[in-house]
């Protein structure tokens, strides 16, 4: 298979996933267009050299969390004295809340906006663990033990858990 | 309202988001690819001929200057010149980082490049600026016997003042740039010391 057949394929399987990948990584529209660009790039590049070692999809994760890792790095400093972590996140009273998250896009939206205020591991578990990967992939992706990623996918049904059986977004 | 059942599939409402069609198409992509080769390439090309240009001229001095001090310096300077061509060659052929690779390994990656780039910028005194100093100064030596050796006791000193000064200037505004850029990988190589740690 070409390097070209390889992309195709890449993208017809993930392509939405990397959408939504960058829509919680990047809150900003013109830094979005062009990260997904150098992602596309990146990765039509690198599968020039995929040997099938790893599957297709641990490949196209892999790429597109170290891209937007340099691009982070190059654009500006890492926010990382403003991130959470996901212990902070679980660990932080449940203030009640009126609000209630209403509807799906609320949802979507409420994640989003928390992914974006983790720190890059964490961001990245949450980022996977909602794509449905398991904790062994994510592990392979992100680089840290099974184990590591089972404590954090704890943390982040906890979470969940509380927003959405609580009805709100805590603030903290 | 989302009933309570539909709010705890939270992967299937993650998954359902609307997506754009995707509209990156492998020619593209291509063209990208291509674009991006063709700036570096013409960033080394305008390096490349700068430093042909500087060796063609000292290469040209050397015949044209009578006084063995300023052919020494122009044998120098082009020295000097044929020692940056090689780096530059160097810095093109070097591999980037494999973004295949786990995150955290990339990170790690990233610092060690960034670490390096870091010690060419604080060394930049050593391996940009000082090749070019024996070349400058002897030539500038040779300049100053030529001056005094046609108009004697009146040739004036404050052309080659003015070229030391010069000099300085330009060295001191790289040596600047260089440990500011410097001072920014430092801080960028602290956050991800902080993320790996983490």
């Amino acid at each position: 298979m070409s390097q070209d057949d390889r992309y195709s394929l890449a993208v017809a399987a993930f392509g939405p996933a990397l959408q939504r990948l960058v829509r919680s990584f990047e809150a900003d529209a013109d830094q979005r267009r062009d990260l997904l660009q150098e992602i596309h790039l990146e990765l039509w590049r690198s599968l020039e050299v995929f040997e099938e070692k790893c599957s297709l999809r641990t490949w196209v994760y892999r790429v597109a969390h170290n891209v937007y890792a340099s691009h982070v790095l190059r654009r500006r400093r890492l926010n990382y004295a403003g991130s959470a972590s996901l212990d902070e996140l679980a660990d932080a009273p449940n203030r009640s809340n009126p609000e209630v998250i209403a509807g799906e896009q609320q949802a979507v939206a409420w994640l989003h906006q928390t992914i974006q205020r983790l720190k890059p591991p964490d961001a990245q578990v949450m980022c996977l663990y909602l794509e449905d990967i398991d904790a062994n992939e994510i592990a392979e992706i992100v680089g840290i033990s099974p184990g590591a990623v089972a404590t954090r996918i704890h943390r982040i049904k906890t979470i969940l858990a509380r927003m959405f059986q609580n009805g709100g977004p805590d603030d903290t | 309202m989302t009933p309570k059942s539909e709010k705890h599939d939270i992967k299937a409402i993650w998954g359902a988001q609307a997506v754009e069609p995707n509209l990156v198409t492998v020619e593209r992509i291509r063209a990208d690819a291509d674009k991006f080769q063709s700036a570096v390439r013409r960033r080394n090309r305008v390096e490349y001929a700068a430093l042909v240009f500087v060796i063609a001229v000292f290469g040209a001095y050397i015949w044209i200057f009578p006084t063995p001090l300023m052919r020494l310096g122009s044998l120098l300077i082009i020295a000097a010149a044929i020692f940056m061509i090689v780096r530059i060659h160097f810095r093109a052929s070097a591999n980037p980082i494999p973004s295949h690779q786990s995150f955290m390994d990339y990170i790690a990656r990233y610092r060690e490049e960034l670490r390096r780039q870091q010690s060419a910028l604080r060394t930049v005194w050593l391996w940009y600026l000082a090749p070019w100093v024996p070349g400058i100064g002897v030539f500038t030596i040779g300049i100053n016997q030529l001056l005094k050796h046609m108009l004697g006791n009146r040739a004036p000193f404050w052309p080659i003042a003015l070229v030391m000064v010069a000099m300085v200037g330009v060295f001191a505004g790289v040596l600047i740039l260089n440990v500011g850029g410097s001072r920014r990988l430092q801080r960028k190589i602290h956050e991800l010391d902080r993320l790996l740690a983490s």
